[in-house]
């Protein structure tokens, strides 16, 4: 839908294009959070505490123009133009509006990068062997998309794995657990849950003097219907300042089951494969929260929750 | 499928590039091209401060919210 010209045209001329995280914005009890609610009452999504998920084209004050929530690309930019006509008809006084100080921000549900922080994007696939190779697989007649996340690390952290690398040996259980429980996930089809500490039965990482990285991962459900065993292997380096410079982390291996909002997983033992690689975060794409953030205490401290 | 999993890690790597041997399947996992032709719409990520360029602008906002970041994670 968003990679027609068509719509693209559209949205970049006509709109100001915005996406947002339904899980905080349906929570958040600050001006952005009532403002947000506001705007999906007057649709269809209303329910207290229920998911707001769709497409809303509104005012700058909050008049709702438009709403859909249908895959059918034909109706969502029915819907577009329709809610344009609704906009053309508006006086210009409405087409406007004094925006306030968006005031104190609900900490418990709006995440802030830590300061001095740094970005390291993951890319996830599903993978298939084919002719002795793994390429990306192909499901149901299609390929899926990569899935994408960020791994977050506090100046801290950097500083603690530069440390490390003048010597080498285990990375911090934080960030080997970080890695594992919330990243090594099959996100292919939705949003997965983290892994369990008591999950997690084997995630040692180790860092050499010239920046090898490799580790082996072991992780199973206590149910035992959903697992994944991997093996790291990558580099990290760092500038004179103790910067990191680099973080390409290949991470490959086999993941079984399906969680509550992943359904539809392959059956048995499925290759996935992660890509982590740095990004300086210039774009917005690039500086939204990893998606294990909804639990952010856990997410920081993964080898105490 | 564990052989190809081995052999692929099992290669060692360079510092600050991706060996050959794992080239082909880094390939294969970083998105294609045009699987990120959406991003150029040029998505904001703060509906606060897409109000204020709304209002300046005189445009409607277009939101796209789902459960799960959509410009991430699924």
């Amino acid at each position: 839908m968003f990679s027609k010209p068509e719509v693209q045209k559209l949205l970049g001329e006509q709109f100001i294009p915005v996406a947002a995280n339904d899980w905080y914005q349906r929570r958040r009890q600050d001006a952005e959070g009532h403002f947000f609610r506001s705007v999906a009452a007057q649709g269809p999504r209303r329910t207290e505490g229920g998911t707001r998920q769709g497409h809303y084209v509104f005012t700058a004050g909050g008049k709702l123009l438009g709403y859909n929530n249908n895959r059918d690309p034909k109706k969502r930019l029915a819907m577009m133009r329709d809610a344009l006509k609704k906009w053309e008809a508006l006086p210009d006084s409405k087409k406007t509006a004094t925006i306030p100080d968006r005031g104190k921000q609900d900490t418990k549900y709006a995440r802030e990068f830590p300061k001095g922080g740094t970005v390291v994007k993951v890319h996830s696939r599903a993978l298939e062997g084919k002719d002795g190779q793994l390429k990306a697989a192909v499901i149901g007649g299609n390929t899926p998309l990569a899935a994408v996340d960020f791994l977050w690390l506090k100046k801290e952290e950097v500083a603690a794995l530069h440390a490390l690398s003048m010597s080498g040996g285990y990375f911090p259980d934080r960030l080997a657990e970080r890695i594992a429980r919330f990243h090594l996930n099959d996100s292919i089809r939705g949003e997965p849950r983290p892994w369990k500490r008591s999950e997690v039965q084997n995630c040692t990482l180790t860092l050499t003097p010239s920046g090898e990285v490799t580790g082996t991962i072991l992780i199973k459900s206590r149910d035992e219907k959903m697992g994944y065993e991997g093996a790291l292997s990558g580099t990290i380096s760092f500038d004179k300042n103790g910067n990191l410079q680099s973080f390409n982390f290949l991470v490959l291996g086999l993941h079984f089951g399906e969680g509550q909002f992943t359904r539809g997983a392959r059956p048995g033992d499925s290759p996935l494969g992660h890509v982590f690689s740095l990004t300086s975060a210039t774009k917005p794409e690039d500086q939204i929260p990893p998606q294990g953030m909804h639990w952010e205490q856990g997410y920081w401290e993964a080898e105490k929750h | 499928m564990k052989v190809i999993l081995i052999s692929l890690l099992g290669a060692g790597s360079l510092l600050g590039q991706w060996p050959v041997e794992q080239k082909a399947v880094i390939a294969e996992i970083l998105p294609k091209v045009e699987e990120t032709v959406w991003l150029q719409i040029g998505w904001r990520t703060d509906l606060w401060e897409a109000r204020r360029e709304a209002a300046k602008s005189k445009k409607p906002i277009y939101l796209w919210e789902m459960d799960g970041h959509p410009l991430g994670c699924v």
